[in-house]
């Protein structure tokens, strides 16, 4: 969704191809958000950029151009914001996984095209992804949580291949968190390194990862090299 | 094509001293203020601990402490350096011992669960706490798992195929591994973790055994905990 201006803006004919450029640009489509919305973009960019611990509220109220009150307003402190825009990405990655299992045929597909989705929204938002799959493991226990429970939701969509193997009984009990948690090392690492771009490139090896205890290495290897 | 004398090749490429900068010893002032806080942290997470709990807890003035460390956290980072050490040489020495890759797997990841259950305070520093000082020790982090990366890696030789296994593969497991043991030490629930050994070795062993010798593996590693929990109920 791109920025929403004001009214007045919008009535002013000529007054969008005036906006001034390069950090102005970047304040001013701020400046057309809604105070909370700000202060998360704001934190997701810092604590990207800074480490949590090296992200205060004084960062956080300046790149937002909010008033230290607003903030307040909005958030208890600055790990409250944080499980926010947690919560919030969490909430459009799930959708946006609902969408793209829907026209799945079977099993396999489903792997793919979640996996497709959640590198693809992963690559789109590097700064929100950093800050949930890297930054948020410093922040303290609640964050701990949350990171955990969004790993254990990814959880299940995997466990279904269980029925494909048609050996379920002699699979490893957590093998699903497994497999979630090496997919979930491999974005963590290229997050780490910059390298967000990189991340949808990742989906031929996560998907045979995935899909490998279930399938065998074989049909699993080649399903990976169709992609 | 397979190294010859892999095996010494393994061990030195592991030597912990060349992976790990050693972190210098210090003064004996600084060795007294890092074990004054590894008391500490047997209580408190590191997150929760500011310098002031640290002084009075530990009776050491203001003045005295910014002798030896420019902050609480550096005075961690050198604590939790030394534990990473630690890890490092008993973890690897235990891969070094053996005389192939696939046993050499088996011993290392054994002896991690050896490492974390016998000191929970230790094992929750360098599992949890290493989250919360920063940079310099989330690097050093890296570094250890980079190294236990490279020793999964070397697994690509244990196939007779042309196909090369990515690194891309043993970063993926080795994180499910980190993934999967951080979970019961973040929730002090370290009577999970022998029943994630099989399952670590599992999925480890897939990528390069195959299914058949994977599933070999998951088997003997449960057999190895019931004898691990029967020796401990007939223990007096």
């Amino acid at each position: 969704m791109g920025p929403r201006y004001s009214r007045s803006i919008e009535t002013i004919p000529g007054q969008r191809e005036r906006l001034p450029g390069g950090e102005d640009r970047r304040q001013a489509e701020m400046l057309a958000r809604e105070p909370r919305e700000r202060i998360l973009i704001a934190l997701a960019e810092l604590v990207a950029k800074r480490g949590y611990k090296g992200t205060s509220v004084e960062h956080i109220i300046k790149r937002a151009v909010v008033s230290r009150s607003t903030f307040y307003e909005n958030f208890k402190n600055r790990e409250e914001a944080l499980l926010a825009l947690f919560e919030q990405s969490q909430a459009e990655l799930t959708a946006r996984i609902a969408v793209a299992m829907k026209g799945a045929p079977d099993w396999p597909d489903s792997v793919i095209a979640v996996l497709r989705a959640f590198l693809d929204y992963t690559a789109e938002n590097p700064a929100v992804a950093r800050t949930c799959l890297v930054e948020s493991v410093t922040v303290g226990s609640a964050a701990i949580d949350r990171y955990e429970r969004a790993m254990a939701e990814l959880a299940p969509i995997f466990a279904d291949g269980r029925e494909v193997a048609g050996k379920a009984s002699d699979l490893p009990e957590a093998l699903e968190d497994m497999v979630v948690g090496s997919v979930i090392w491999l974005v963590h690492q290229r997050l780490l390194r910059g390298e967000a771009k990189r991340i949808p490139g990742l989906l031929p090896t996560a998907v045979e990862i995935a899909t490998s205890p279930y399938l065998g290495e074989k049909q699993a290897a080649t399903l990976a090299a169709s992609l | 094509m397979r190294p010859r004398n892999l095996r010494l090749k393994m061990a030195r490429d592991q030597d912990p001293d060349e992976r790990f900068p050693i972190a210098a010893e210090g003064s004996p002032e600084q060795a007294r203020l890092r074990s004054r806080l590894s008391e500490l942290l047997h209580d408190t997470p590191y997150v929760e601990i500011t310098i002031k709990d640290f002084l009075a807890a530990s009776g050491v003035s203001e003045r005295e402490f910014y002798r030896h460390y420019g902050s609480l956290d550096t005075c961690f980072t050198e604590l939790c350096r030394s534990l990473m050490q630690e890890a490092a040489r008993q973890t690897f020495a235990a891969y070094a011992a053996e005389t192939n890759w696939r046993d050499g797997i088996r011993a290392q990841i054994w002896s991690s669960y050896e490492f974390l259950v016998t000191d929970q305070t230790r094992s929750r520093i360098c599992v949890v706490d290493v989250n919360f000082a920063g940079d310099d020790l989330l690097a050093i982090r890296d570094l250890f798992m980079n190294a236990f990366i490279e020793l999964v890696h070397l697994g690509r030789h244990e196939r007779a195929t042309a196909v090369e296994t990515p690194r891309a593969r043993a970063e993926a497991v080795a994180g499910a591994t980190w993934e999967l043991i951080a979970a019961p030490v973040r929730g002090g629930r370290f009577e999970l973790l022998i029943e994630v050994v099989p399952q670590i070795l599992y999925m480890l062993y897939l990528p390069y055994l195959g299914e058949t010798e994977a599933r070999t593996e998951l088997k003997r590693a449960r057999d190895e905990v019931d004898r691990r929990r029967s020796n401990r109920a007939s223990l007096p």
